[in-house]
């Protein structure tokens, strides 16, 4: 289909920097690539939802887990977890997520933890799909 | 944090998800809480059906 019979929405939108810088704030900051791409609506929905989760997640005693490539599970987790981007980082550098393993919510906070990064993963590919309008 | 409610935190677990899952799948707001909902509705039914069917096997 040509791009001129496609409606606007669905447009590329063509940030001023590289896809990758698209990439990364939308890594960085939960709905900070679709504020960039002009998607306000999402992106502010997003900007409240995901740091909610992943503080929530915190609060309920969840832990960040550590690169441990001895117990694949673990390392996995971990991964997921990056994907919260800067408040993850912010959380690390606070020596926040701990863990403690005989609160009974640590499962919950673990699955707070770990479903708010993988749901961020989500959002870099739908922020991705805007920016080379697909979506 | 003070809550210890399996069920709520279940429904405030849904409900994030939902609202992420709403807002990425469909672009007008109508839409996006028609999927939310759907999203909530279809979790916290799952819950419930497997939480009753766990309840009846002898663990």
């Amino acid at each position: 289909m040509a791009t001129g019979s496609k409606p606007k929405s669905q447009l590329p939108v063509r940030p001023a920097a590289p896809l990758w810088l698209v990439y990364l704030v939308a890594w960085l900051v939960p709905g900070g690539g679709h504020l960039w791409l002009g998607r306000r609506q999402k992106g502010v929905a997003l900007l409240i939802t995901l740091p909610t989760m992943f503080a929530v997640g915190l609060a309920l005693e969840g832990r960040l887990f550590p690169f441990e490539w001895s117990e694949p599970l673990v390392a996995l987790a971990a991964m997921a977890e990056v994907g919260s981007g800067l408040w993850y980082l912010i959380a690390r550098v606070l020596g926040l997520g701990l863990g403690l393993a005989s609160a009974v919510t640590y499962e919950y906070g673990n699955a707070f933890l770990i479903t708010a990064g993988l749901l961020n993963a989500l959002v870099i590919i739908d922020a991705h799909d805007i920016a080379v309008g697909r979506k | 944090m003070a809550i210890h409610s399996h069920v709520l935190l279940m429904a405030v677990f849904a409900g994030l998800v939902a609202l992420v899952g709403g807002v990425l799948m469909r672009d007008a707001p109508r839409q996006q809480i028609r999927a939310g909902a759907t999203i909530l509705v279809s979790l916290l039914g799952a819950a419930f059906v497997i939480g009753w069917l766990l309840y009846f096997l002898p663990l």
